[in-house]
């Protein structure tokens, strides 16, 4: 019966080291932090272009300014195996024609997790 | 009747003895096939870089009242790797080692490697975290960046963060 007991109890202790290990690996593995920097930035970066095209009074430069930082993104993501690519949908103006809300599209694949954020609203 | 006691004992006896085995092989297998603390140190690790780097680059924390930049976004800005060093070594503790570098694109697209913190050679369990920072053409950018950018142009710092435990 004690030997039985033991048989189950170590069961029981492999079940729980094999979950604990399982979860660690799945924390690791999941990129999580890049998705939450991608999108932080990309927010970030938003909101200064189109204070730097309000200010210059150009809409379009926040396009230039977008795409090359999707293609500087692009080239940094690559560096460590995922594919990014951030595009603009729609920009809103307000009455004295500034950039009030830009929507943007935020593609984020490693080969296991696809993550898509699209629209992404920003209020400028 | 007294040579059929003995053969119980007897099977008794072998039965305990293997039921004994299997439990001892479920035992010591279950601790030996478990490399379950170094996968949470690593987590952990990875867990406190991204934390330090976080609070280096968050809004609310700023020592610069005339611009919205973060502290991490002025030390890449001017290349400040003393200071970097310092609010580092505060956040992590002190048995964690690291190295930082920046990773940018040149003109020609090519990918430059800058290391800025060395504290020696990573061990094989370290973790590598990164958080990015984007220089513009109004920022106040030092000269060892070596960089013109455009107005309409974003330059994309990618500050990688290599940690390992001593």
């Amino acid at each position: 019966m004690i030997s039985i007991g033991m048989i189950v109890l170590s069961l029981l202790l492999h079940q729980a080291m094999m979950s604990g290990y399982q979860s660690s690996q799945a924390v690791l593995n999941f990129p999580k932090e890049d998705i939450r920097e991608l999108v932080r930035e990309t927010e970030r970066e938003v909101k200064t272009a189109a204070d730097q095209a309000n200010r210059a009074g150009v809409t379009a430069n926040l396009n230039k300014t977008i795409s090359n930082y999707s293609s500087s993104i692009r080239l940094l993501y690559a560096n460590h195996g995922q594919f990014v690519n951030i595009s603009v949908r729609d920009i809103t103006l307000d009455a004295s024609n500034n950039i009030s809300t830009v929507n943007v599209s935020i593609t984020f694949v490693d080969g296991v997790t696809t993550y898509k954020y699209d629209p992404m609203v920003t209020r400028c | 009747m007294k040579n059929e006691s003995a053969q119980m004992n007897t099977i008794e006896g072998v039965s305990a003895a293997v039921l004994m085995m299997i439990t001892l092989f479920f035992v010591t297998q279950s601790s030996i096939i478990t490399p379950q603390t170094e996968m949470v140190l690593d987590t952990q690790l990875k867990q406190l870089g991204n934390d330090a780097l976080r609070v280096l680059d968050s809004e609310e924390i700023t020592n610069n009242y005339t611009t919205n930049n973060t502290m991490l976004e002025m030390y890449v800005a001017n290349w400040s790797a003393d200071d970097l060093d310092s609010d580092l070594d505060m956040l992590l503790t002190d048995n964690i080692m690291y190295n930082l570098d920046f990773v940018h694109l040149e003109t020609d697209l090519n990918m430059n490697r800058s290391r800025v913190i060395t504290s020696g050679a990573p061990v094989e369990n370290s973790v590598v975290v990164s958080r990015l920072v984007s220089l513009h053409s109004d920022d106040d950018v030092s000269t060892r960046w070596n960089l013109t950018i455009a107005p309409t142009d974003v330059k994309v710092v990618d500050v990688r963060l290599t940690l390992w435990y001593i």
